[in-house]
């Protein structure tokens, strides 16, 4: 148990070999709702649990509901069947943040490492100042990008095409049910989980892209995604818990291949953390000590793919024309 | 690598299927109250770390 994992599985495997890997992702979604509603009603309905109780126990239903929900609604959303996407979108839903969707497939595979997408940290940008910006940022590009796919469709960013009215919808029919079983109370620990849950979300996506941009290589055209723009963690325990995410170079290569089937890349090719994610993440939320565990390894990875580029200014404040 | 005739394997898939075990440890701290809401960010942001180390993976 434990320890590195570098053994990778046959990405030609067919889907029916899959199957078992499938139910758990598309389970979750039942199990959490039961969770987070029955508790809903459980608290207003016992009387041992104190607000700071019923805080902790909401703050525990976040990270639930963030770091395996939201990891498994992103497995989901990669994928073509109608009953996976919509699992992923109620998985969403209930952490009222619906637009991730939209944000990851539309603007952060197209723009990862380039400034146009909000998701990819910035050298030296610590993590409470990434947050508030990725808040504000990432919901204004998805709905841009939503918008400008239905304008190349020829329809106005109000059609009922657009996903963000079902995104509204869903997410007003999970307040208004947390409303009917615990009041206003009830709203504010939904609401409280789902902020929680969007935390450790955000404190992933900081994780996975930090510091590594792609270059630019004139008038707003940039390189290629390639392995090396993503960090990766091939530690064997986190990559349950997480079903692979930390293999991430592989995903940005594939995004619709399966967990089970994503590819490990060796230190050369892709670079590598010191710990798995969550580890990394707490890390991350003490910028100082992030920074000097992080920064000298972007140094190293500037050296190592980029020995021409002298000025790194332009990367650092996000400053290079914007890709099209 | 691993043929695919081998990917499905009960060992091989059950693991992913340990953030279950998050879903009583919740129903138990709710039922316990006090630090016991403590048990489901500590499990899974540390006894997943810990096994990480001590299987080997060295920083």
């Amino acid at each position: 148990m434990g320890g590195l994992n570098l053994d990778d599985a046959d990405p030609e495997t067919d889907d029916a070999q899959l199957f078992w890997y499938r139910v758990v992702t598309l389970i979750w979604f039942p199990l959490q709702f039961c969770t987070i509603f029955g508790l809903l009603w459980y608290v207003q309905n016992s009387d041992h649990l104190g607000t700071a109780e019923k805080l902790g126990l909401f703050f525990a239903v976040g990270i639930l509901s963030g770091t395996i929900g939201i990891t498994y609604s992103h497995e989901l959303m990669h994928q073509k069947s109608k009953l996976e996407r919509w699992m992923g979108d109620l998985l969403l839903a209930s952490v009222l943040y619906s637009h991730f969707r939209s944000e990851h497939l539309l603007v952060h595979h197209r723009y990862v490492g380039t400034a146009r997408d909000p998701v990819t940290a910035r050298y030296n940008e610590g993590f409470h100042r990434f947050f508030p910006r990725v808040l504000r940022e990432s919901l204004l590009s998805s709905f841009k990008a939503e918008a400008a796919m239905l304008a190349r469709k020829g329809l106005a960013w109000h059609d009922r095409a657009n996903p963000f009215w079902r995104f509204g919808a869903l997410q007003l029919g999970f307040l208004a049910l947390a409303f009917v079983i615990g009041g206003w109370g009830g709203v504010g620990l939904f609401v409280f989980q789902a902020f929680i849950a969007v935390w450790q979300l955000e404190l992933t996506n900081y994780v996975e892209h930090y510091g590594l941009t792609r270059k630019h290589l004139s008038e707003g055209k940039y390189e290629h995604v390639r392995p090396h723009h993503s960090w990766n963690a091939a530690h064997r325990t986190s990559n349950w818990l997480l079903i692979n995410l930390q293999r991430h170079s592989d995903h940005h290569y594939k995004p619709d291949r399966r967990y089970p089937l994503l590819q490990n890349y060796s230190e050369a090719e892709a670079p590598q953390l010191p710990f798995g994610y969550p580890v990394m993440t707490a890390i991350a939320m003490v910028p100082p000590l992030w920074r000097r565990m992080m920064n000298p390894k972007i140094r190293r990875w500037r050296q190592m793919y980029y020995p021409e580029v002298t000025d790194w200014t332009p990367y650092n404040k996000a400053l290079n024309l914007l890709p099209k | 690598m691993t043929p695919a005739a081998k990917i499905s394997g009960f060992w091989r898939v059950a693991p992913f299927w340990v953030s279950l075990g998050l879903f009583p440890l919740i129903l138990f701290a709710a039922t316990q109250g006090g630090w016991w809401h403590l048990l489901v960010p500590l499990s899974t942001w540390y006894l997943f770390s810990i096994l990480d180390l001590l299987g080997g993976a060295q920083p």
